[in-house]
């Protein structure tokens, strides 16, 4: 059967601008054009750890992974407690959430030139963005559905990993080993209190 | 000239073969068994010796830490891109291995597939650097690679060149090659995945604690088994797959959802049914559609499934099923879809509706019609009601006038000529209607009985006592009203009427408008509130005067009802004569018969005043 052309995916050009050796075509605003964007949901809180059962924890503007008992998980949990917030994609490529802790003010975690930070800033309610340093894919691992990976979606291929260093276990940014990586993985358990 | 072209080039390929000096190359012997039960695979790699890391010098002699039979390849060039050939087992030649020279040999970057078992498979292979200097005329690897056919008839349970393991267990691959071995000590086996070396494990089987996705992919188990003369390492392949664990739900079927579709008479139809299957290792899924008539039940033959989705844990597989062309019969009949797996099955049905437009807009018309014929109906009743009535009344036989005690059927007031004025057209006009036209038409033609105040009523008596007298006597009052009328003294009789009327309930009132006036605010309240209630007929002048029109419809129609039997009697007129005189011998109120022969009179009256009594005016003979 031959495709048919539906008529009302079309959009009517009603302009034209030349900037920079670029032509760019201005669209008809008829509210069906929607810019990709995130869309903020609402947020969940969550305590995420790593295959080792180390707790993530925001230590001084560094993200930490750490042996923790449940109760010292319960006092710190200003630092333990972190907010998935989830949002809309626009182009539905997972679940697109930004991970904040809120100790002292809300900072939430960016990927930056591909190094770990926390931004002091609160995740916003909608980005006018397909990428963001701020966003990130969160999709569970194959057969194992308790397992979640998170992937940038400003750098692609490249996730939330666990890494050792000296005696630190840092949560960093790096590219995933196709052969077999387990430092991708998470487990995010939703809080309780 | 093109045979030396041609010796010259086999020449020069001759002398890239002879550089290839094969005695150097490091050489190892592979054995494959293979049954014939499965598809089996083989590889060979060609693990050309890595290049050293960072050097501080030039990399020109051997290191020590390398053994004798590894030669050194330079670090200048990309290893993974290489040249093999084949030296098969009969003859000597040197054979190049391109992508056309065997359906069943594949070449992925340095490894080389065999994809099934051949005659001539056996023999030897050579593998090295597609691009390399001159010094490096030692750096390749020579397979000498052994086809052994073996049917396991020693074994009933062994482990297969495909096999699965299950996410998030823990599982084992088994080597093929081992699993039919009885050996007490199982040897050391070597292990590689999609040709890398996995240097932890050494045993048979291989355990694979938590099974992840990136676990999948070509397995390689070599073991060395040595005899007498030499040692040979022995091969298998398996596949691996990881999966998840077989679903435990029946098929879902996603599309159709709602069990009636709209569809056009004689219009070819198309009805797609998608299922969802989850995942099973035997996947045997089924999808059919079925017809279903009132008393029987068969299978469509339908274009084939295709799967639309395929995911790790579930199959979205599609079925559709066409109709050249909906007929009515197609209407009464159920379309199942059917789809099945090993756990159960599901069915939906769809029943075929025509479409409701059409219906609908047949509603629609007739609703409308039906409106407008009320409509119609309504507004020809309205106009012709009082025909309808008199139509009514001359087939019943009720008879108003019986019983109560009236003597006239109706008494008639106008404006009376006074001498104060002079004669005027429209009072001549008024007086011959109420004197001439009204007797004429009403009492000779229709058979009604009026009562005129200057012929009915014997003079002498008093004015207003008379006219109340008159008006009991009388079963409708009709008043022809002009501005003459309504300003004169006459009015008084209206007045009287209206106040007679309001007690008794069998007489009635009917106004008759001769001519447009004007109310005078001396009148009194109840008059006018009379004039706006009181039915009114229009005198549209010479158009009324025929007995015929509508002014005498309407005065029929204000009338009393009588007997129809002598309705028509009068109507017929077939002893006007008597009729006359039975009618004076009843009247009262006249002691000596009034003018008969007015009554016979069709030449316009002349004015008469009533103030002269006993003035006998001769009328013309009637």
């Amino acid at each position: 059967m031959a495709a048919e052309i539906d008529d009302c995916n079309c959009i009517n050009f009603v302009g034209m601008k030349f900037i920079n050796n670029t032509l760019y075509f201005i669209p008809e605003n008829d509210e069906n054009l929607e810019s990709d964007y995130f869309g903020r949901l609402e947020p969940k809180f969550s305590i995420i750890r790593n295959l080792n059962n180390q707790v993530l924890f925001m230590d001084r503007r560094t993200a930490i992974f750490e042996d923790m008992p449940d109760k010292d998980c319960k006092d710190n949990a200003l630092q333990t407690r972190f907010i998935i917030n989830i949002y809309k994609d626009s182009c539905a490529r997972g679940m697109a959430v930004a991970i904040s802790v809120k100790y002292g003010e809300m900072t939430t975690l960016s990927c930056k030139n591909k190094i770990i930070s926390f931004k002091e800033i609160s995740p916003p309610d909608s980005i006018n963005d397909t990428k963001s340093d701020i966003i990130f894919f969160q999709r569970s691992v194959p057969g194992h559905d308790d397992k979640m990976q998170f992937e940038s979606s400003l750098y692609e291929g490249y996730f939330l990993a666990c890494e050792r260093e000296r005696d630190l276990y840092k949560l960093i940014l790096k590219k995933k080993d196709e052969n077999g990586d387990k430092s991708v993985m998470f487990t995010v358990e939703s809080d309780r209190y | 000239m093109l045979y030396l072209g041609w010796m010259f080039l086999s020449l020069v390929a001759g002398e890239r073969m002879k550089g290839l000096n094969i005695s150097d190359c490091y050489t190892r012997k592979l054995l494959w068994i293979y049954s014939s039960r499965s598809d089996e695979e083989f590889v060979l790699f060609c693990d050309l010796p890595e290049p050293q890391k960072s050097h501080f010098y030039h990399r020109s002699q051997r290191l020590p830490t390398q053994g004798p039979e590894h030669l050194p390849c330079g670090d200048s060039k990309d290893l993974s891109d290489v040249q093999w050939y084949l030296q098969p087992k009969s003859g000597d030649r040197l054979e190049e291995i391109t992508e056309s020279s065997s359906r069943h040999i594949i070449q992925e970057k340095n490894t080389l597939s065999f994809l099934a078992p051949e005659m001539n498979t056996a023999g030897s292979y050579i593998c090295r650097p597609r691009i390399r200097s001159s010094q490096d005329v030692a750096c390749c690897v020579k397979t000498v690679l052994e086809v052994k056919f073996q049917p396991n008839a020693s074994c009933e349970n062994p482990a297969l060149h495909k096999q699965y393991l299950l996410l998030g267990s823990t599982n084992s691959i088994y080597c093929p090659s081992l699993s039919c071995q009885s050996g007490v000590q199982s040897p050391e086996v070597t292990w590689y995945q999609n040709g890398k070396l996995l240097s932890q494990q050494r045993s048979n089987p291989m355990v694979v604690f938590g099974v992840y996705d990136f676990h999948q992919g070509t397995y390689v188990c070599d073991y060395t088994q040595s005899d007498n003369t030499s040692s040979w390492t022995v091969r298998a392949v398996v596949q691996v797959k990881t999966i998840v664990k077989d679903t435990n739900l029946k098929p879902d079927i996603l599309d159709p959802i709602q069990d009636t579709l709209e569809v056009e008479l004689g219009k070819p139809l198309t009805i797609s049914c998608r299922a969802r299957f989850g995942f099973e290792r035997v996947f045997k899924p089924v999808i059919r559609w079925y017809i279903k008539d009132p008393d029987r039940e068969w299978e469509v033959s339908a274009p084939e499934a295709k799967s639309i989705k395929s995911t790790l844990k579930d199959e979205i597989i599609e079925r559709d099923i066409i109709l050249e062309e909906v007929t009515q019969s197609d209407l009464r009949r159920k379309f199942v879809c059917f789809a099945q797996n090993s756990i159960g099955n599901t069915t939906q049905s769809i029943q075929l509706k025509e479409k409701k437009g059409v219906l609908f807009l047949y509603l629609l018309l007739g609703t409308v019609g039906a409106l407008v014929g009320m409509l119609a109906a309504g507004a020809l009743l309205y106009r012709h009601w009082i025909e309808i009535v008199l139509l009514y009344r001359t087939y019943q036989s009720k008879d108003e006038t019986l019983g109560d005690k009236k003597e006239f059927d109706a008494f008639i007031s106008y404006a009376k000529w006074s001498s104060f004025e002079s004669e005027a057209a429209s009072s001549l006009g008024e007086e011959h209607l109420a004197l001439n036209l009204f007797p004429e038409v009403l009492e000779n033609t229709y058979g009604y009985t009026l009562c005129l105040l200057e012929r009915d009523v014997a003079p002498g008596g008093v004015y207003t006592e008379d006219i109340v007298s008159i008006i009991k006597k009388s079963r409708r009052g009709i008043f022809i009203l002009s501005p003459n009328y309504i300003n004169g003294p006459s009015v008084f009789e209206l007045q009287a009427a209206v106040n007679l009327a309001l007690a008794d309930q069998t007489l009635k009132l009917i106004l008759i408008k001769f001519c447009c006036f004007q109310e005078p605010e001396s009148l009194p309240h109840l008059v006018k509130k009379a004039l706006r209630v009181l039915p009114t007929i229009t005198w549209r002048g010479l158009k009324s005067v025929p007995p015929s029109s509508r002014f005498w419809t309407e005065m029929r129609y204000h009338m009393p009802v009588k007997n129809s039997k002598g309705f028509t009697w009068n109507q017929l007129r077939i002893i006007p004569g008597v009729s006359c005189w039975e009618r004076l011998s009843k009247t009262e109120a006249t002691g000596r018969s009034s003018q008969p022969s007015k009554r016979w009179s069709h030449l316009p009256s002349s004015p008469r005043d009533r103030d002269i009594a006993g003035q006998n005016t001769q009328h013309g003979s009637g």
